[in-house]
């Protein structure tokens, strides 16, 4: 299973990166929204999109309408986000991300949270 | 003049200067003296003769005048003098600019020279170390911004690995005790703890704790909170905070009444974050005027570290107004309905800012029970409290506040609080619309023109 991590955050990106794989998932990273449009425009085979919602060039809005207006792809899409950003959530959800979780999260909760819609997905 | 010239007459000022202090005796030799009785007035004649000539060879036109107008005085004579003296008026007065005439008739060129030399000398020493001391000091900035770069990265991915890593890794312990030995090192290493304490919760989170004990960091975080310059303590409070650490809270309480405004906000960041049950007991003895600015930080606390919420209420008894104010903000932000009785009372309160924001709170949390209360105080109130009044009783949109309405509408003096009846009426569902339509239709008032400018869908 192929993870895309989007997040603008070094020690965020390595924490998430180094839990993932030790799970067992291959990972591609990103730091900005941009890029992580360019590769999931070239590289078909991604299961999931992990995608902070604050980075320069691109939001993680942005990189989610893209991902589902313009790929019309439905791999699953978890965002990250702070606490009290509400609205911006519920905004995501509108644009058809899948799940959230907020900052500082459990990594171990996270893992959990993917498997959960990588296995939805797949059936 | 052009600037060769100048130059030239420079060069030639640093010439003389030289001259003048090193070969004083090809200026100032003896002249040879003659025993010839015959005339005295004749060897002055022609030691005057004689130093003119030097003065004009060297090109010092001023002081060659002066001699051989000397020579002319003892023998008027003589052609020579009046042909140099001629020749001397000319050159000087085709030289009559500035420079040339101060270079002409300073009668002592070395210390204008000697300044000159030394002005120009010390400016060109202290250009070349001021260029060495910014490249240095540059230099120096990037490669500590290389080294710091390197090291968090490095420092990130060993904190990555000890926390993830099922079993404590031993060695990756040694290696951190290594890095605190360096206060450059141990600072970074500090600052990316801290990033990783806001990222991560659960398991990792309490084994970041613990490593951070272990390292003695804590201590080092204690000793800058007890210290004595601000912004170290500040840095110390906020290092404890984010760890979780509580062996300097005494001096974190003491500072919270700090006259430094940053002091002051970090230790109530700290009290709130180190006390999750007593967050907001600094409020109960806060003298000092609570800062739209300490509760914009205190609110971002709340919610951005998901801190419980305290019971404000109690606050809202506060002799502190700016802490009542901060209740009630509080209050209408996570909507805490039951206040309700405590917020009655502070519609007597004396303060009006206070009763303007408990009116405006009321009608935001759609205290209907509070409508009668309001109608009552209305009469005694500031222009600015009716203002609000008027604007709660809109957004509650209650129809029992129909006639109320209507009497302000009526008997207010003020255009402006007319208005704000007229749209209050406006808004009331089903019957505001058709009462104001009827008020138009009806005899002639004064407010048929705001009534009208109200119902204009255009402007509204």
């Amino acid at each position: 299973m192929k993870i895309l991590i989007c997040e603008d955050d070094t020690m965020t990106l390595k924490a998430l990166e180094h839990k993932l794989k030790k799970e067992g998932y291959d990972i591609i990273t990103s730091q900005d929204g941009k890029s992580a449009c360019d590769i999931i425009s070239t590289q078909k085979d991604i299961d999931l999109l992990l995608t902070d919602l604050h980075m320069p060039k691109l939001s993680g809005l942005e990189l989610i309408n893209f991902v589902r207006g313009e790929l019309k792809s439905n791999m699953p899409i978890i965002m990250l986000t702070r606490v009290g950003l509400e609205e911006t959530v519920l905004h995501a959800f509108e644009l058809g991300a899948d799940d959230y979780v907020t900052k500082p999260f459990n990594p171990d909760e996270l893992a959990l949270r993917i498997k959960r819609l990588l296995i939805k997905n797949k059936q | 003049m052009n600037k060769n010239a100048v130059h030239q007459r420079l060069i030639l000022f640093c010439f003389i200067f030289v001259i003048y202090f090193c070969f004083p005796s090809t200026i100032f030799a003896e002249l040879p003296s003659s025993n010839h009785e015959a005339s005295i007035r004749e060897t002055t004649y022609e030691k005057k003769i004689l130093w003119g000539e030097r003065f004009y060879s060297l090109n010092l036109n001023s002081l060659a005048l002066k001699e051989f107008e000397k020579a002319h005085k003892i023998n008027p004579g003589a052609y020579f003098p009046q042909f140099r003296i001629v020749q001397l008026k000319s050159r000087l007065h085709q030289s009559s600019n500035y420079i040339g005439s101060v270079e002409l008739d300073f009668n002592k060129p070395g210390v204008l020279i000697s300044a000159l030399i030394f002005v120009i000398l010390f400016s060109f020493v202290s250009m070349v170390l001021a260029l060495f001391f910014v490249l240095f000091n540059r230099d120096r900035t990037s490669k500590l911004e290389k080294k710091t770069q390197f090291l968090k990265e490095e420092y990130q991915t060993m904190l990555i690995n000890y926390l993830f890593s099922k079993e404590i890794n031993q060695e990756l312990v040694q290696s951190f005790k290594m890095v605190t030995a360096s206060t450059l090192n141990r600072k970074i290493l500090i600052n990316q703890m801290i990033d990783l304490s806001i990222t991560l919760t659960g398991e990792e989170k309490h084994r970041l704790k613990l490593l951070y004990i272990d390292l003695k960091l804590d201590k080092d975080s204690c000793k800058k909170a007890r210290g004595r310059k601000w912004h170290v303590k500040a840095k110390g409070f906020r290092e404890l905070a984010f760890m979780n650490i509580h062996i300097a809270d005494d001096e974190i309480i003491r500072c919270l009444s700090s006259r430094n405004d940053i002091l002051r906000m970090e230790a109530q960041f700290a009290m709130i974050r180190l006390n999750p049950d007593n967050s907001f007991t600094f409020l109960d003895v806060l003298e000092k005027k609570f800062t739209l600015w300490e509760q914009l930080n205190v609110y971002e606390t709340i919610t951005f570290h998901q801190i419980e919420l305290p019971d404000f209420e109690h606050l809202l008894y506060s002799k502190n107004n700016s802490i009542v104010l901060f209740a009630l903000r509080m209050i209408k932000v996570f909507k805490l309905n039951k206040a309700f009785n405590s917020m009655l009372d502070l519609l007597s309160h004396h303060d009006p800012e206070v009763r303007n924001l408990t009116i405006q709170v009321m009608g935001n949390l759609n205290m209907v029970e509070s409508l009668p209360y309001m109608k009552k105080i209305y009469k005694s109130e500031t222009y600015e409290n009716c203002f609000a009044i008027i604007q709660s009783i809109a957004s509650m949109r209650d129809e029992s506040m129909l006639n109320f309405l209507k009497l302000v509408l009526d008997k207010e003096d003020d255009v402006q609080l007319q208005i704000e009846a007229a749209i209050a009426i406006n808004k009331i569902v089903d019957k505001g619309t058709d009462t104001l339509n009827q008020l138009l239709n009806s005899d002639y008032k004064n407010y048929k023109i705001i009534v009208k400018h109200v119902l204009d869908k255009r402007i509204n």
